[in-house]
């Protein structure tokens, strides 16, 4: 089974790079402009992983965080922070929203893909870490 | 009394003696040498004389002329017996004593009067207060001793007749002084000023009252003086004292105010550099978070993809490709560690970076750390050992900030050693573990050493740097140990090496 990944993210090059990366690692990659939309596809395909800008337009990460704990299927879906935020208590902000882990940006192209490895299930992880 | 009328009466007295001597030697005379030419007549210029001396020499003189009497009488007796059967004779006896018991009455009630008089003469002279009389007009017509003496004046005589007006020092005050009396009869307590026979002044009370006859005239001004200028004196010492402290409170006051009006301003100026440096905080916060997140963005794609086309993801590249991406990825991954120390700088110098509290199992943080540092040590063909006290085990601190400072000290021995080893020992004692990493490398000079926790100081750089690193690593390393209340120390040689030592207490809590 493809992994599903959903990358909440409004950063157009951010995308490109991410969705790069992990569609060569045969995930597959679904996008989300801004938190609100984030949700409704996080509910429409459930997806076994979210990953989360946090400088977010409208509705910011973890305001998005703590929305996407609410919806039934989605309360132990691995949701990443993934930000260039780097000061302090950023990513105990993260955390307490509601993540479940959190790589700060730049992302390294060569770790990257077994840093999201590690959250994903057992069953979808030998296609991504692959 | 007027000075007149004593010597009017003085005179009077002196007639009266001589009158009296006349009339007793003329009496005895006739009497004896023509008695029978005895008149009425000369019993009564006799008497005459008696009463005179008595009235004016009290009981003494009354006495002795009826001692003089009663021998002239004798003596007529004892010449002319018969005639004092003459009843003539006898009822000029019978006067003679009538007058005579008279003149004794009269010298008692004399002498009574003049002992109240003296009495009176005592008091006015002995009071040690000025008392005066004058005429309407002024003129001093009686004073006594104690006020001659006020003025300066030997005695009370060589004040009389002088006008009372010119003893004021200031002419309105006797105006003053005179507009109260013929108002109101009387002035009491009149404070003046006088001037003394030796030209000094002094300070006087003057009481003084209007005596009028019975049609309401005014006969004489009495009044006392009562010199007060002890007193006066005392007053203008209050007084100036009194001015001085008022000037000194009134100068307090001012320094109060100012002082008042000095903390004031020093407060709102206080207040408002306290708001500038707020607000610049704050700036510097929302500067530090901004520019974290905007230089982090593009690195982003610069290091993700020139990642990425290295990984040969997007295909194969040829040898010259494989070497400037190479770059590319270095000096990108060179300038994210530059941005990262520095933001760290920053959240430490801004207060933002807060440690955890934790426990920390050292042994392991050491383990990971000379792992990772191993294939570089590795490629370098250098030895990395391990020695840890068998001690050691869990100490309360930040476990990602030792491991932080840990690495740094670690891939700086690594970096600056050629050949040899780099060594790393932990040992504890007491509450304090110390961790030293030795390495055989270039060493630092005496002079460097003290530059070298200050931020952007790579000893021994010129244009080229010979080592790659963004300088601030150490002056990080220092700013954390002293976070987690440990010191950081070197001991170096040039050529021999250098060893860094870390000391941590084992529980951090407490600092």
């Amino acid at each position: 089974m493809k992994p599903r990944i959903l990358y909440i993210e409004d950063n157009d090059q951010n995308f490109y790079l991410v969705n790069y990366i992990l569609s060569a690692k045969c995930c597959e990659v679904l996008r989300a402009r801004d938190g609100r939309e984030g949700i409704d596809l996080a509910v429409a395909n459930n997806p076994h992983l979210i990953l989360l800008d946090i400088q977010l337009p409208v509705m910011d990460g973890y305001e998005t965080a703590r929305e996407l704990r609410k919806k039934p299927g989605l309360v132990t879906t691995p949701i990443i922070a993934l930000t260039s935020y780097a000061m302090a208590g950023d990513r105990e902000k993260a955390l307490a929203a509601g993540c479940t882990g959190y790589i700060e940006k730049p992302i390294n192209p060569k770790t990257f893909t077994n840093e999201i490895g590690q959250f994903l299930q057992p069953e979808t992880t030998g296609h991504a870490s692959g | 009394m007027t000075h007149l009328q004593k010597r009017i009466i003085e005179g009077a007295r002196v007639l009266a003696i001589l009158c009296l001597l006349i009339m007793a030697c003329a009496g005895v005379l006739l009497t004896r040498n023509n008695p029978g030419q005895w008149t009425e007549l000369y019993a009564y210029l006799f008497i005459i004389p008696i009463l005179i001396a008595s009235f004016y020499y009290g009981r003494i003189g009354g006495l002795s002329v009826a001692l003089v009497s009663s021998l002239v009488t004798g003596s007529l007796a004892i010449g002319q017996p018969d005639l004092l059967e003459s009843p003539l004779v006898q009822r000029l006896l019978f006067q003679i004593l009538i007058f005579n018991a008279l003149a004794l009455v009269t010298t008692e009630l004399a002498g009574r009067e003049r002992a109240i008089k003296d009495r009176y003469q005592n008091l006015f002279e002995g009071l040690p207060v000025g008392l005066y009389r004058t005429a309407p007009s002024g003129i001093l017509l009686e004073v006594n001793t104690a006020m001659a003496h006020m003025l300066g004046y030997p005695d009370r005589e060589t004040l009389h007749e002088q006008d009372i007006a010119e003893f004021y020092v200031d002419p309105k005050d006797h105006v003053r002084w005179k507009e109260v009396l013929a108002k109101n009869g009387v002035v009491q307590g009149f404070e003046v000023q006088m001037h003394r026979r030796d030209s000094a002044t002094i300070w006087v009370r003057e009481t003084t009252r209007a005596v009028r006859d019975t049609e309401g005239i005014i006969q004489f001004y009495e009044g006392s003086l009562e010199d007060i200028t002890g007193r006066k004196q005392a007053e203008e010492v209050v007084l100036r004292k009194n001015e001085e402290l008022h000037d000194a409170l009134s100068e307090l006051e001012t320094y109060r105010d100012h002082l008042q009006e000095t903390v004031e301003k020093r407060t709102r100026e206080l207040a408002t550099a306290k708001e500038a440096a707020e607000s610049a905080d704050r700036l510097k916060s929302a500067f530090l978070a901004t520019m974290s997140h905007e230089l982090r963005t593009p690195l982003n794609s610069i290091i993700g993809f020139s990642g990425i086309l290295l990984q040969e993801l997007a295909g194969p590249l040829n040898e010259e490709q494989k070497k400037q991406l190479t770059m590319v990825s270095t000096s990108s991954e060179h300038l994210l560690a530059l941005i990262t120390d520095i933001l760290d700088i920053s959240k430490i110098e801004s207060g933002q970076l807060t440690l955890v509290r934790e426990a920390v199992d050292l042994r392991s943080v050491l383990e990971k750390v000379v792992s990772a540092s191993k294939p570089l040590a590795e490629k370098k063909k250098l030895a990395i050992e391990l020695a840890i006290a068998p001690e050691v085990g869990l100490i309360t601190s930040d476990g990602r900030r030792v491991e932080q400072v840990l690495i740094n000290l670690l891939s700086n021995a690594v970096k600056f050693t050629e050949q040899g080893y780099v060594r790393v020992e932990c040992s504890q004692k007491g509450e304090k573990v110390t961790i030293r990493v030795r390495d055989t490398g270039i060493g630092i000079s005496k002079a460097d050493q003290d530059k070298l926790f200050r931020p952007f100081s790579q000893v021994d750089t010129g244009l080229n740097r010979q080592y790659e690193g963004t300088g601030l690593g150490l002056s990080i390393c220092r700013k954390l140990v002293d976070l987690m209340g440990g010191i950081i120390e070197v001991e170096s040689e040039p050529g021999a090496g250098s060893t860094f030592t870390v000391t941590l207490p084992r529980d951090g809590s407490v600092s």
